[in-house]
């Protein structure tokens, strides 16, 4: 099974065609994520916008998105730490624990560590079943 | 935006995906002549106008957003 970080990374880097050097082209043709594929690429400056070309394009075979993209993009090793949505229910916790409205609180949210938020998770708990 | 951190822009926007990109864009060009220099002005609006059309039938409107800001960092100038 090709994960799309494979093909990710395909692209990006190694410049190996999965799909097309594949013994079933057509499992691997629908193990091609172009979600991922293109959320994966909008990570990088330099391929940002070549993604979102096949965004506007989503409804092109996989085949051809994999073709547009490796051949398009630069070679060049590219790693980025994908970014996760805000939790709404960190915010709650947030904006309760320091009463700050919507805009604070995500930017407190911003700079407090993962332990800080654990400790105001207890500190908040009221106990009983959910 | 202003000090042109391709980094810091990604992320607020993967942060902040369920923005609606509607009310930013026209938030963005209200506020053009406030943070934009004059010259940068019109190729902001060119952006903005052929985002705001993409938009329309983009898979996933998070990228367009990121397309989009790459693009005004590129091009316009902040004061």
């Amino acid at each position: 099974m090709t994960s799309p970080f494979d093909y990710i990374n395909a692209i990006s880097h190694t410049k190996k065609d999965l799909i097309r050097n594949s013994e079933d082209e057509v499992r691997a043709e629908k193990e091609y994520n172009a979600y991922l594929v293109n959320k994966g690429l909008s990570y990088f400056i330099d391929t940002v916008l070549f993604a979102n070309e096949m965004n506007s394009h989503h409804h092109l075979d996989a085949k051809l998105q994999n073709d547009y993209l490796i051949n398009t993009i630069r070679p060049k090793k590219r790693f980025a730490k994908w970014v996760k949505k805000l939790s709404e229910d960190d915010l709650e916790l947030v904006k309760l624990y320091y009463g700050y409205n919507d805009e604070k609180a995500r930017q407190a949210l911003s700079i407090l560590s993962d332990d800080q938020l654990t400790l105001i998770k207890k500190k908040q708990e009221k106990g009983g079943i959910k | 935006m202003r000090e042109k951190n391709f980094s810091s822009v990604r992320k607020w926007v993967g942060e902040n995906s369920d923005i609606d990109t509607t009310e930013l864009f026209r938030k963005f060009y209200d506020q053009a002549s406030e943070v934009m220099t004059a010259n940068s002005i019109p190729q902001l609006v060119l952006h903005l106008a052929n985002y705001q059309y993409k938009s329309a039938f983009v898979a996933d409107h998070e990228i367009n957003l990121v397309a989009c800001l790459t693009e005004i960092l590129a091009d316009c100038e902040f004061r």
